[in-house]
């Protein structure tokens, strides 16, 4: 299997006025294609900050993240937000839906970026259909649960057909049931999609679900 | 892209109706006063413009006073008399020439007593003289007789409907004026100014008696023979009009002025009085386009946590910019096009306003010009999106991880 994303040695850094947040201290991994990866820590242990690096939205104090073969220092701000928008799909705790937008237009978000004249609307729909979440369509995130919020955040992610999904406590915000059901959609994502999973959890009966357990303390591996 | 931006833009600016909409007033103001400025000069300069093309350009005009054609509005003893006529019409380089004096009198028709302005007018050489260089024509009956003494010829709006007398004045109709009556013995074409379409033709002397003029001319007109041009015979005829007055150089109680002369320098002023308002309107766009910045600022702090999401999923730097100069540019296009139509009514309200004053000289007409309503629009459109340049890059170069960790 190929590696997906590679992190060598990489520190990042926090300056808050005179002092240093050194929130990673030579992080090193190795995200493999098709994998589901749970990545678990204490608050504070730098996971978020590790997903955010791997993810393309930011970039390393020190050391090299490579993805997909590339080292991301060396792309552009333009580069970057297009492996985002193609390669990437983002699942957040507090799912940070557009609240003025329906839940179709949510979903379709991601290709308002894209430069072609295809129509997404149709997939959108199919993507909020397999989420369950079809009689929701004209529906505002305000309008919706939290777990309904939270699946049309994965369609989001899937719209665009990307090759890994990152989602940070993803069922954080949620109640076990509506968590589990979360869970279940990702682990068929990954299996029936084939796409890579990296999640982070502090739910150590999901994190077991996983494929591989990435643990952190103090921004290194445990 | 841009439709999605568009559809972003009006989601947000239709989150906050009251805001957005003060956001404009700004714009609305500016826009306002520059449409109905430009609109009110260009209908004024119009109505000069048919004045005197229907008078045409090889004419001399010659006013009392120094002002000229301001000075005249003015009043004062008049310096100009039959003397200089005579002077004038034994020059070669003079065609024709005609005068009269005029007065401002309550006439009465049937018991019905309007304002109307009164013209004396040469008859002993033909009325026909002054009639075809004031551009005048008589559609029905005949123009005054050189014998005639009480007899008169009516402008349009007396006899073509109930604007001035609630009964058209006919042929052969009584006016009197000053307690002399008059038989109307000729109906004028349209003119197209208000003065001349309100007036009553009457022989020269009889005018001159009712307003103790003494001789004294309000008015000369000369036209300059073929083959003559026309700024030399007028410094000529300056220099021959200040000596036979006596007066220095520079200190002529009379003004000569071509036609051409009078048209460019009413325009002249027109322009001038126009870039003043406009440049008055201008700073209501500035104080507009600092709202539209300030509005916009203020949207790109509320909505830091958007464009972090918005980043997260895909979106280029100069996609977010996009999407803030597509509504600080909405913001501007949309008050451009309210200011505009509220300008142009505005004209159009002063323009009702001036035709029902009554004895007002111009009659104005303010026409919709696509053209200003175009250049407006595309003029506030490029201040919307000029104010919104510095807001919309700061929302482009924020970081992802923090506008999305933004509360
Ligand atoms: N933008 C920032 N500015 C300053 N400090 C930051 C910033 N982002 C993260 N940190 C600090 O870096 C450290 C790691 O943060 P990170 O969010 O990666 O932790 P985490 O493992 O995701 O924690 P949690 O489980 O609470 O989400 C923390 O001490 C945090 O305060
Ligand atoms: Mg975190």
């Amino acid at each position: 299997m190929k590696p997906l994303i590679e992190l060598h040695n990489v520190h990042k850094n926090y300056v808050m006025g005179k002092s240093i947040v050194r929130a990673l201290r030579g992080l090193s991994l190795k995200i493999t294609e098709d994998e589901f990866v749970a990545m678990v820590g204490a608050s504070g242990s730098g996971k978020s900050t590790a997903m955010h690096l791997m993810g393309c939205l930011d970039t390393p104090s020190h050391g090299k993240v490579i993805f997909e073969g590339k080292d991301i220092l060396n792309l552009s701000s333009n580069e970057l937000a297009t492996i985002r928008r193609e390669r990437i799909g983002f699942v957040f705790q507090t799912f940070n839906l557009m609240n003025t937008m329906s839940a179709l237009d949510n979903v379709l978000l991601p290709t308002v970026f894209k430069n072609d004249d295809v129509n997404y609307e149709k997939r959108a729909r199919d993507l909020l259909k397999e989420v369950g979440l079809s009689h929701r369509i004209a529906h505002k995130p305000s309008e919706l649960s939290g777990g309904e919020r939270q699946r049309i955040a994965i369609a989001r992610s899937l719209i665009n057909d990307p090759e890994v999904v990152f989602a940070d406590e993803p069922t954080g915000n949620l109640d076990s049931v509506t968590g589990r059901k979360v869970m279940n959609f990702l682990k068929r994502v990954n299996k029936v999609r084939k796409k890579t999973i990296v999640i982070v959890t502090h739910d150590l009966e999901l994190a077991k679900e996983a494929d591989r357990i990435i643990k952190l303390k103090d921004g290194v591996r445990l | 892209m841009i439709t999605a931006a568009f559809k972003i833009s009006l989601n947000s600016i239709r989150q906050q109706r009251v805001r957005s909409w003060l956001t404009m007033l700004g714009i609305f103001i500016g826009i306002a006063s520059v449409t109905t400025f430009i609109s009110l000069g260009d209908a004024v300069n119009n109505s000069v413009q048919e004045m005197f093309e229907m008078i045409g350009g090889n004419k001399l005009i010659i006013m009392p006073g120094a002002g000229g054609i301001l000075g005249a509005f003015m009043g004062g003893e008049s310096t100009l008399t039959i003397d200089d006529v005579k002077m004038l019409e034994r020059l070669g380089s003079i065609n024709s020439v005609t005068y009269y004096v005029m007065g401002n009198s309550l006439a009465t028709v049937r018991n019905e007593h309007e304002s109307v302005w009164v013209m004396g007018i040469p008859s002993e050489k033909g009325s026909d003289i002054f009639t075809q260089m004031q551009g005048m024509d008589i559609v029905r009956g005949r123009n005054i007789d050189e014998t005639e003494k009480y007899t008169a010829v009516v402008g349009y709006l007396l006899w073509s409907g109930n604007e001035i007398f609630s009964r058209p004045v006919r042929l052969r109709d009584t006016i009197t004026v000053d307690e002399k009556d008059f038989e109307v013995v000729g109906l004028l074409s349209k003119v197209g100014t208000r003065q001349d379409d309100t007036s009553i033709l009457i022989p020269f002397e009889t005018a001159s008696d009712i307003y103790n003029k003494d001789g004294k001319l309000d008015f000369i007109m000369a036209e300059v023979s073929p083959g003559f041009e026309i700024e030399k015979v007028s410094e000529i005829i300056k220099n021959r009009l200040a000596r036979e007055h006596d007066v220095k150089k520079g200190e002529e109680d009379f003004s000569l002025q071509t036609s051409e002369n009078i048209i460019n320098m009413v325009g002249g002023i027109i322009l001038l009085i126009q870039l003043v308002f406009v440049g008055v309107a201008m700073i209501s766009m500035v104080v507009g386009g600092i709202g539209i910045m300030n509005t916009m600022y203020t949207s790109v702090i509320e909505r830091t946590k958007q464009i972090g999401v918005m980043k997260a999923v895909g979106a280029k730097d100069s996609q977010i910019l996009t999407i803030f100069l597509v509504e600080s540019g909405i913001y501007g296009l949309v008050g451009g096009l309210v200011g505009g139509l509220m300008g142009y009514g505005f004209a159009k309200l002063m323009e009702l306003g001036i035709q029902s004053e009554g004895g007002s000289v111009f009659s104005l007409s303010v026409t919709f010009s696509p053209g200003l309503i175009l250049g407006v629009l595309l003029f506030s459109f490029v201040v919307g999106v000029v104010s919104g340049l510095l807001p919309a890059r700061q929302a482009s170069k924020m970081n992802p991880v923090d506008a999305l960790r933004y509360e």
